[in-house]
């Protein structure tokens, strides 16, 4: 059990956002009296620079302060957009931004497209899906796309009969075709060789 | 006879999944000793759910829709994936699922096993009798001009009214 000094646990709840403050006045508010530092009341005549100050000792890890363990390291403090959401996966919270994927539920069209393994570890790092994810992602592992002139079709692959069907096929980045076509397309093109567009 | 001589020299050659691709450095995935690896569910036979036509003829339950909805929404119910290997022409609806993979429903190779093929494409059953067909699989897709139509003529040597649907 480590030992706390008032103005330790002061210093870091004058450096917590608005919204953590208000959570741990409200968990200070609940705690036994007991854990609490006692007003002396004495006869004495002694100067109050000459009394012990009491320290609050709280029963918990050292590093969460006898705070609920809502980290601001997890939770980002930003407002949320519509749309977004946490979720826990593979135990660890992801904070979910609705943009390329409507849900989480549409992440399977990213490893799809890039690989299962490569999406699980990088969310690992980053904790976090959102558009720049997602491009992140496509931009490194993508590959190269390809379309008719026309646009008309998103293409994963080059072949004779598609050249016979179309012409010559224009070279697209996995990026282009992400901000342009979109995900699901370009799973679509990278399963079955190609996608209408 | 299953196939041709000629048949199996037009529809070929056999491949195992995705090489047409690897071979023209369009694959995406990751590629061991030359072949691609997929998810272990992958390449799991469907066998209670596949259907050999060349062996069996058509399966009584086969879903017939309407052939302006083929035509024009390519619908997921009633969509059947279909690989042509050396036991003949293999389909399984796609709608079947495959909880152990990414898509969570059967692709090309759980026709095959992981094992090559001809080719692989998908088709609907049509009100009109008629069999409705392209060539989209990633993984056993024509190359060719050649490929495309051997294909159609293999379906219609089974005795199928085939068509093949424009891109």
């Amino acid at each position: 059990m480590t030992k706390l000094t008032a103005e330790q646990v002061l210093a870091h709840f004058e450096s917590l956002p608005r919204d953590q403050k208000q959570l741990v006045s409200s968990q200070i508010f609940h705690l036994k009296k007991s854990a609490l530092p006692r007003a002396r009341h004495t006869k004495s005549r002694k100067n109050i620079s000459q009394i012990e100050v009491p320290t609050a000792s709280f029963e918990i890890e050292p590093q969460s302060y006898g705070f609920l363990d809502i980290s601001t390291k997890q939770v980002s403090a930003k407002k949320r957009s519509a749309g977004s959401y946490t979720l826990l996966m593979d135990d660890e919270l992801i904070e979910f931004e609705k943009g390329y994927l409507e849900t989480h539920e549409d992440l399977w069209m990213l490893k799809s497209l890039v690989g299962s393994h490569v999406v699980m570890e990088s969310l690992k790092r980053t904790k976090q899906i959102d558009d720049v994810f997602v491009e992140s992602l496509v931009e490194r592992h993508g590959g190269e796309f390809f379309t008719d002139q026309h646009q008309n079709y998103l293409l994963a692959t080059t072949s004779q009969l598609f050249e016979s069907k179309f012409g010559q096929l224009k070279v697209v980045s996995p990026l282009d075709a992400l901000k342009k076509y979109g995900l699901r397309k370009m799973e679509e093109a990278n399963e079955k060789n190609y996608s209408k567009i | 006879m299953v196939l041709t001589k000629e048949q199996f020299e037009t529809l070929g050659p056999e491949v195992f999944p995705c090489k047409r691709r690897i071979d023209k450095g369009t694959f995406r995935g990751i590629i061991k000793d030359g072949e691609a690896v997929f998810e272990k569910g992958e390449t799991v036979l469907f066998n209670d759910f596949v259907h050999n036509i060349t062996a069996s003829g058509l399966p009584d339950n086969i879903i017939n829709l309407a052939v302006d909805d083929i035509i024009n929404s390519s619908p997921l119910v009633g969509k059947y994936l279909w690989v042509i290997d050396k036991s003949g022409l293999k389909i399984i609806p796609e709608s079947t699922p495959n909880p152990a993979v990414t898509r969570k429903m059967v692709c090309h190779t759980n026709i095959t096993g992981g094992m090559p093929a001809l080719q692989g494409g998908e088709l609907w059953f049509g009100e009109d009798n008629r069999v409705y067909v392209n060539n989209k699989s990633g993984r056993y897709g024509a190359d060719t001009d050649v490929q495309e139509k051997a294909v159609i003529a293999y379906f219609i040597s089974l005795g199928l009214e085939a068509v093949q649907l424009p891109f």
